[in-house]
C-alpha cells in the first residue's frame, strides 16, 4: 500500500526524522507512536504529500510524487491534529467539503453526508454551526469528513489510505472506541490506516501494527503484540512501566506507576 | 436516513439564500430608480424610464433626457460593477488570507493602485502622454506588486498572520498616501484635481468611455473569481486541508491574487479609493446564510451592489447640489465595524 524508504525530512536546518523506512500492506492499521515532537505529525503529512523529503516514497507501488493532488484526494485522506476553522461552517457543509474530489448531484452528496455523519453519531448536529459544538464534537466532524472523503464505507475498487494525527485525544471513552472500530472496519476491507496515537491501550486493542519513534529513528517496528512490550516501552518513555495481557483477549496492556514530584 | 431530513437539508444549504437574493434584487431595482430618476438636474422617478422612449414623455426637456444617459446611467453601471467587483476581491482577499479582516482597502491594495496611478498620472504631465487609457492597467500592476508583497510578508510557514497583515496594511496605507502628497508637488493644476479626487473615491468621473476602457479588466476579474469560488471555499478551513482535498493550493493562490489586482486596479482607476466594502459587505452576508461561498458569493456581490448604489445616492443628496466624495460614506459606515470585528476577534489572534 505505502512503503517508504530510508526518508529523511527536516524543517530548513533542523531535521526531523532520518533514515526512516516502513512498508505497510492494505488490510494493516499502524499506530504511530512516539514522544511530544518525536515526529509523528511531521511522517504522516510527509506521507500525505505534503512535505519536501529525501529518499524514497511508494503509493500503490508507484512514487508518490507521479500523483497529481486530485488523484490523490480520492485514494488517501488526512485528518489533522489541529483543525480549528476561522470561518463558522454548518456540520453539513463541513463534512460536504469531504466530498470535494468528487462530481455528483447535490443529493448523492447530502446523501453521502448524511452517512457518515450518523456513523459518528452526528445526525442531529448536521444543522447546527461549528462554533456551537465542543471540540470532541468538532473532532467527530472533522472524522466524518475524513470518511467521506474516501467513501470509506462502500466497496473499493483499490485500497485506500487514511492518515489520523491523534483522531481520538478530545473524545470521550465511548466516541473514541466508534471512531477507532470505525477505522477498524475500513482497514479490515482491504485498506490501510496510519494513527498517530498517545493512548496505548486504545492502540493496542485496535491497531494490528504498530511503528514506535524515538530519537528521529524508527525503534521499533512490527505487530502490535511484538511492539509493545515492556522493554521498548520502557527505552522510549525513560520510565517505569508494566505490560500486562488483557483479561479477555491477551493485547497487551500498558500501565504506568505514581510518581513522586523531583 | 429518512426523505424528510433530506428535504429539510436541502431546504436549509439550497433554498434559504434564495430569500436573501430575492430581497436583495428588490432593493436594487428600487436603488435604481433613485439613483437614475433623483438628482441634481431633475427630480422625478419617470425619469429612470423615460430615456428609453423619450417620445412618450413630454414633460421632460432633451437636456434632462441626455443627463441621464451621459450622466445617470453611466454612473449606475458603474456602481453595480464598482459594487460588485469590490464585494468579490473583499470576499476573495478574505479566503486568501483565511480571515475575515482582511479587505483590500485594509491591508493596501487599493492605496497600492492609488499611488502607482496617481505616480502615472503625474509623469504623464512632465512627459505628455495620456493618462487615462493606461490608468487601468496601472493601477492594476500596483495592486498586484501590493498584493504579492503583503501575502509573501505575512507568510509564516503556511499560515497567514493577521496582525503582521494588518500592520503591513497600515505601513502600506501610510507610504501610499506620502507618494501621493509628494507626487501632488510635482503634478499641475488638472492631474492635482484629479489626484485628489483619488483619494477619497467618487463615481462622479463615470462616463460610458471609461467603462469601456476598464471593463475588460473588470469582467475578468469578476468572472474568474466566480469561477474559482468552489476551490476558494475549502482555502477557508485551512492550506493544508485543501491540498489534502485536491486543491492545487499555489496555483489558486496565484490566480486570486492576480484576478484581485486586476479587479482592485481596475476599480481604483475608475472610482479612486472607496474603502471598507470589502469588509462590511462579506461580513452581512455571512451572517445571513454562513461562510460557504457557494451560498455566500452571490449574495454577498449583490449586497456590495446595494451598498455602493445607496452610498453613492446618499453621497450625492447629503450636500446637494454638491456631491460629497463617496468614501467619506462607505469609511463612515466601515470604520466601526472594523474596529468591532477587532474587539470580536481579539482572543483569535493569538
Amino acid at each position: 500500500m505505502i512503503t517508504f524508504n530510508n526518508l529523511n525530512i527536516g524543517f530548513n536546518t533542523h531535521r526531523v526524522l532520518e533514515g526512516i523506512s516502513g512498508n505497510i500492506q492494505a488490510g494493516q492499521l499502524v499506530a504511530l507512536i512516539g514522544e511530544n515532537g518525536a515526529g509523528k505529525s511531521t511522517l504522516l503529512h510527509t506521507l500525505a504529500g505534503m512535505h519536501p523529503f529525501e529518499g524514497d516514497i511508494l503509493f500503490n507501488t508507484k512514487p508518490l510524487h507521479s500523483f497529481s493532488k486530485e488523484q490523490l484526494a480520492s485514494k488517501r485522506a488526512v485528518m489533522m491534529q489541529s483543525n480549528h476553522v476561522g470561518f463558522d461552517f454548518s456540520v453539513f457543509e463541513l463534512i460536504a467539503m469531504g466530498r470535494y474530489p468528487y462530481t455528483e448531484s447535490l443529493k448523492t452528496q447530502a446523501n453521502k453526508v448524511q452517512k457518515y455523519a450518523s456513523i459518528m453519531d452526528l445526525t442531529h448536529y448536521l444543522t447546527r454551526r461549528m462554533s456551537a459544538l465542543s471540540g470532541g464534537e468538532q473532532q467527530r466532524v472533522h472524522m466524518a469528513r475524513t470518511l467521506a472523503q474516501l467513501d470509506a464505507f462502500t466497496a473499493q475498487t483499490e485500497p485506500k489510505l487514511m492518515l489520523l494525527d491523534e483522531p481520538t485525544s478530545a473524545l470521550d471513552m465511548r466516541h473514541q472506541h466508534t471512531l477507532l472500530s470505525c477505522v477498524r472496519t475500513f482497514v479490515e476491507q482491504g485498506n490501510s490506516a496510519i494513527i498517530a496515537i498517545h493512548d496505548l491501550n486504545l492502540a493496542s486493542l485496535y491497531a494490528t501494527n504498530a511503528i514506535l519513534l524515538h530519537n528521529q529513528k524508527v525503534l521499533q517496528s512490527g505487530s502490535i503484540n511484538t511492539v509493545l512490550t515492556a522493554q521498548n516501552l520502557q527505552q522510549m518513555y525513560a520510565m517505569k512501566l508494566h505490560v500486562n495481557p488483557h483479561p479477555y483477549n491477551d493485547a497487551p496492556m500498558v500501565f504506568s506507576q505514581r510518581q513522586e514530584f523531583s | 436516513m429518512s426523505t424528510l431530513t433530506l428535504n429539510r437539508f436541502n431546504a436549509i444549504t439550497l433554498s434559504n439564500p434564495h430569500k436573501w437574493m430575492l430581497l436583495s434584487y428588490g432593493c436594487i431595482f428600487a436603488l435604481a430608480l433613485l439613483s437614475i430618476g433623483y438628482g441634481a438636474a431633475g427630480w422625478d422617478w419617470r425619469l429612470a424610464i423615460a430615456w428609453l422612449a423619450p417620445e412618450h414623455f413630454s414633460q421632460f426637456d432633451a437636456l434632462q433626457i441626455n443627463v441621464v444617459t451621459q450622466i445617470r446611467l453611466p454612473r449606475f453601471v458603474l456602481a453595480v460593477m464598482v459594487g460588485l467587483v469590490l464585494a468579490q476581491t473583499g470576499a476573495a482577499t478574505q479566503a486568501l488570507c483565511r480571515n475575515p479582516l482582511a479587505d483590500p482597502s485594509i491591508i493596501g491594495i487599493s492605496a497600492g493602485a492609488a499611488m502607482v496611478a496617481v505616480a502615472f498620472i503625474a509623469l504623464s504631465a512632465q512627459f505628455n502622454f495620456n493618462a487615462q487609457h493606461y490608468l487601468p492597467y496601472a493601477s492594476f500592476l500596483g495592486a498586484l506588486s501590493v498584493t504579492s508583497l503583503v501575502y509573501l510578508v505575512s507568510k509564516q510557514q503556511k499560515q497567514i498572520n493577521i496582525n503582521t497583515l494588518i500592520l503591513v496594511g497600515v505601513a502600506i496605507n501610510a507610504l501610499a498616501f506620502a507618494v501621493i502628497g509628494l507626487l501632488s508637488f510635482y503634478a499641475d493644476d488638472s492631474a492635482l484635481r484629479l489626484i485628489n479626487y483619488w483619494t477619497m473615491g467618487s463615481l462622479g468621473g463615470a462616463s460610458w468611455d471609461n467603462i469601456k476602457q476598464a471593463s475588460p479588466l473588470l469582467l475578468l476579474s469578476l468572472i474568474g473569481l466566480w469561477r474559482l469560488k468552489e476551490p476558494m471555499n475549502l482555502l477557508l478551513i485551512g492550506e493544508s486541508q485543501a491540498q489534502y482535498l485536491g486543491v492545487d493550493t499555489s496555483k489558486l493562490k496565484l490566480y486570486v491574487i492576480i484576478l484581485v489586482a486586476l479587479g482592485v486596479g481596475a476599480v481604483v482607476a475608475l472610482t479612486g479609493l472607496i474603502g471598507f466594502v470589502g469588509l462590511v459587505v462579506p461580513h452581512i452576508a455571512r451572517l445571513m446564510v454562513g461562510p460557504h461561498l457557494r451560498n455566500m458569493l452571490p449574495l454577498c456581490m449583490l449586497l456590495g451592489v446595494i451598498v455602493l448604489l445607496l452610498s453613492d445616492w446618499l453621497a450625492r443628496l447629503v450636500v446637494m447640489p454638491a456631491e460629497l466624495p463617496i468614501g467619506i460614506i462607505t469609511a463612515l459606515l466601515g470604520a466601526p465595524l472594523f474596529i468591532y470585528l477587532i474587539i470580536k476577534n481579539k482572543r483569535d489572534w493569538s
